[in-house]
């Protein structure tokens, strides 16, 4: 008797269409399209400069745009708030310079 | 080759491809479905459940494992994890006697098969059920999965004279019981 002829009546089991479906279904959401978050995280660093550069160029003008400019860059706009109170009180003249 | 394509596989999905993933699942599930539900005799449902454990955790330590090994051994490590599952599984009360063949076909292969092949088929199933957990394990993944002794030693933990030993004896075991349920009929 030949064992692995026997062995080849043995049913084998098939995962169906719907079962697949349902592995697809169950991968984290935060797996996919992570490629394009990595990409954001290397170009974020070449963003923040010049909008930096940027927001200092125009900063040296108006206060507002300078808070504008650091708000769009992600940093904590109540930081440079208080950065402006801080340097207001310091000096009803306080310029650009003083809030950086 | 497989082992670089699963490599391959498995980096797209890290890196957000959801390809990569589903090439994952159409090499895997299948076998992976067929191991699982032949250890737990015939519990097709709970032989998926197990599977769907199997890839949440190999989604969630997809990274770790691409930067652990320089070779990438999925298919032992996936077998591992379902092996794992099984093993908690049957702590719980199973099999109740239904028909296994019919949980595990899942109503639809086994219309397709006559009354002959089925009966077949229930010869057989029973012949590997009743085989000691380990030979069982072994002679599944060799005769499915053509999978070499190393890999499976990999898999069950143990060398591979281990393997060829749990495979001789189980060939032996099967013969024998084979032999007398044909006499008892």
């Amino acid at each position: 008797m030949n064992i692995d002829e026997l062995l080849d009546d043995l049913p084998r089991v098939e995962a169906s269409a719907a079962f697949k479906q349902d592995l697809m279904d169950q991968i984290p959401h935060s797996n996919i399209g992570h490629s394009n978050a990595g990409i954001m995280n290397k170009l974020t660093p070449i963003v923040m400069a010049a909008s930096l550069a940027c927001g200092l160029f125009l900063g040296l003008t108006d206060m507002d745009i300078l808070n504008t400019a650091l708000g769009g860059l992600g940093l904590a706009v109540d930081d440079t708030v208080i950065a402006g109170e801080w340097a207001s009180s310091v000096s009803p003249y306080a310029t650009t310079f003083d809030v950086l | 080759m497989a082992v670089d394509q699963d490599r391959l596989d498995l980096t797209a999905f890290v890196n957000g491809d959801s390809k990569g993933a589903a090439k994952l699942i159409d090499r895997f599930s299948s076998p992976l479905l067929n191991y699982a539900t032949h250890m737990l005799h015939g519990d097709r449902a709970r032989g998926e459940d197990i599977v769907q454990d199997s890839f949440i955790k190999l989604w969630n330590n997809a990274a770790k494992l691409l930067a652990k090994d320089q070779e990438l051994y999925l298919r032992a490590w996936l077998y591992r994890v379902v092996r794992n599952g099984v093993l908690d599984e049957k702590r719980k009360p199973v099999w109740d006697g239904d028909d296994a063949f019919e949980m595990m076909s899942d109503g639809q292969p086994s219309a397709e098969l006559t009354s002959q092949q089925k009966e077949r088929a229930r010869f057989v199933m029973e012949l590997v059920s009743e085989l000691p957990e380990r030979q069982r394990e072994a002679i599944l993944m060799s005769h499915f999965e053509a999978m070499g002794n190393a890999e499976i030693g990999r898999i069950l933990d143990v060398s591979v004279e281990a393997v060829e030993s749990l495979l001789a004896r189980a060939r032996r075991s099967m013969k024998a019981a084979a032999m007398a349920k044909k006499e008892m009929i």
